[in-house]
């Protein structure tokens, strides 16, 4: 039986008097890659940014319906939101590594949690670097700064940043709209990697990329919930004609 | 604006038709040459047999380019495997009416008790091609199993005929004649058979399954 990570139901989101989310319930399973995939505006990075609760900084913004991880509901006054974001990883569209060295970038949320013990912190900066795919090309300058790198491994970096965690999610925002192809497929190798021990969300404009590396696959549109997914099975023959449509580049 | 990819399908689309205009008309002169041992005109249904060869390999380079550039998905994909199927399919249709001019040009393909049963073959046959291909573009589900069923009608001549090949073999020191019109029947057969499989290319855009249709 299909194992749920996240159970969501009836989920309305407002930004102020407007309505980006209507009525949205999806099940999202453990282990596997689900897509979001619409029109710029669906709601789809709207509804990622709930899964881990950073909606909670927007202004203005309101939610009502529920949101279970792992039976646990996000939204309950007993969830530890800080502890929430540490299991659910985020990697945005845009590299964003701090501006400090390669090795201190992954060891940074660890020690922020709490670890302090050297070896250990080391040992987990290796791992997540090999997680990440990075550790091969970056093993001669962990001391070097992190915004030497390039595009992709830059990526990447904040890919193995999010594992030092040692998330149970991982949410990728568009992660390679800003890498060129090669860096592109690198990044989509290491998901397909990554997905043994992780559950991914990824939201993506590139629809061949959703074809290409998921598993199920969600399309929003003006903040419904229009079809999910198997993605073979959406690709080849989606059940709603606004679907169809949309992945044809016929919409509109 | 028209997007690109409706365009070059256009263009993949009319070459299917005129794929499907020539092997028509190659089978409805194929079996006036049969009918009345017109070899110049099996010489021309010979000739026209490599423009449908073209024909297939212009829209197997054109799928192929549009597979690459395009990246189809949903009814699109479906429709250009379905078109990829259905072309190769018209081309094997294309080459039995050449194989039944090769046998008018030989001379006397009919041996006279089998022009019954090949007649009624290829009527069967002709309505089968038509309305298949027909269906292929004007997709209709519901009147598949009605043109597949007609199959049949051509396998029982086929056994029908099987009769008559045994006493005529008996009866005839000279069995070229008799084999050449088995062979002209056993084409039709396997010509009605890929008639079969167009409406399984049918299925196939719509639903993006392959049905056996037995």
């Amino acid at each position: 039986m299909d194992e749920f990570v996240y159970e969501v139901s009836n989920l309305n989101l407002f930004y102020d008097q407007v309505q980006a989310l209507k009525n949205v319930s999806m099940n999202i399973k453990k282990n596997q890659v689900t897509a979001f995939i619409g029109p710029s505006g669906c709601g789809k990075t709207s509804f990622l940014r709930i899964l881990n609760r950073l909606s909670d900084l927007v202004e203005g913004c309101t939610i009502n319906g529920t949101v279970k991880l792992l039976d646990e509901d996000i939204f309950s006054p007993s969830m530890d939101v800080f502890d929430l974001r540490r299991r659910v990883g985020m990697v945005f569209q845009k590299p964003n590594p701090f501006p400090m060295s390669i090795f201190e970038n992954v060891a940074y949320g660890p020690r922020c949690h709490g670890i302090k013990d050297k070896a250990v912190l080391k040992q987990l900066v290796l791992e997540s670097l090999k997680q990440a795919a990075l550790y091969d090309e970056v093993k001669d300058r962990l001391n070097k700064s992190a915004l030497e790198l390039s595009g992709g491994q830059q990526q990447r970096l904040c890919i193995a940043r999010a594992l030092a965690m040692k998330p149970e999610v991982l949410l990728m925002d568009e992660p390679t709209s800003a890498l060129d192809p090669i860096a592109t497929a690198k990044i989509e190798e290491l998901i397909n990697t990554l997905k043994k021990n992780y559950t991914i969300v990824i939201v993506t404009h590139s629809m061949q990329q959703a074809a290409r590396i998921s598993d199920t696959t969600a399309f929003f549109l003006l903040g419904e919930l229009i079809e999910m997914g198997p993605t073979k099975e959406f690709y080849a023959t989606p059940s709603d004609p606004r679907s169809e449509n949309y992945i044809t580049g016929r919409f509109g | 604006m028209t997007p690109l990819i409706d365009t070059e399908m256009l263009d993949i689309e009319s070459l299917l038709k005129e794929m499907v205009a020539h092997v028509l008309a190659m089978h409805e002169n194929a079996k006036k040459a049969m009918d009345t041992n017109d070899a110049a005109m099996a010489v021309k249904i010979i000739k026209r047999d490599e423009l449908v060869n073209n024909l297939d390999e212009m829209i197997n380079e054109q799928s192929l380019a549009l597979l690459a550039t395009q990246a189809p998905v949903a009814k699109d994909l479906r429709t250009a495997i379905a078109t990829i199927r259905m072309a190769t399919d018209l081309e094997r249709i294309g080459d039995y009416a050449k194989v039944i001019a090769e046998f008018i040009i030989i001379g006397r393909p009919v041996y006279g008790p089998f022009k019954v049963h090949i007649d009624s073959m290829y009527d069967v046959f002709m309505s089968m091609l038509k309305e298949s291909t027909n269906l292929f573009f004007n997709p209709d589900l519901k009147k598949v199993y009605e043109i597949v069923a007609r199959d049949q009608l051509i396998d029982a001549q086929l056994k029908k005929a099987f009769d008559v090949i045994k006493s005529a073999l008996a009866a005839t020191d000279d069995p070229s004649d008799v084999l050449n019109s088995f062979n002209i029947m056993r084409t039709l057969e396997r010509a009605g058979d890929h008639s079969k499989n167009i409406c399984e290319a049918a299925i196939f855009k719509v639903k993006g399954k392959k049905i056996d249709l037995g």
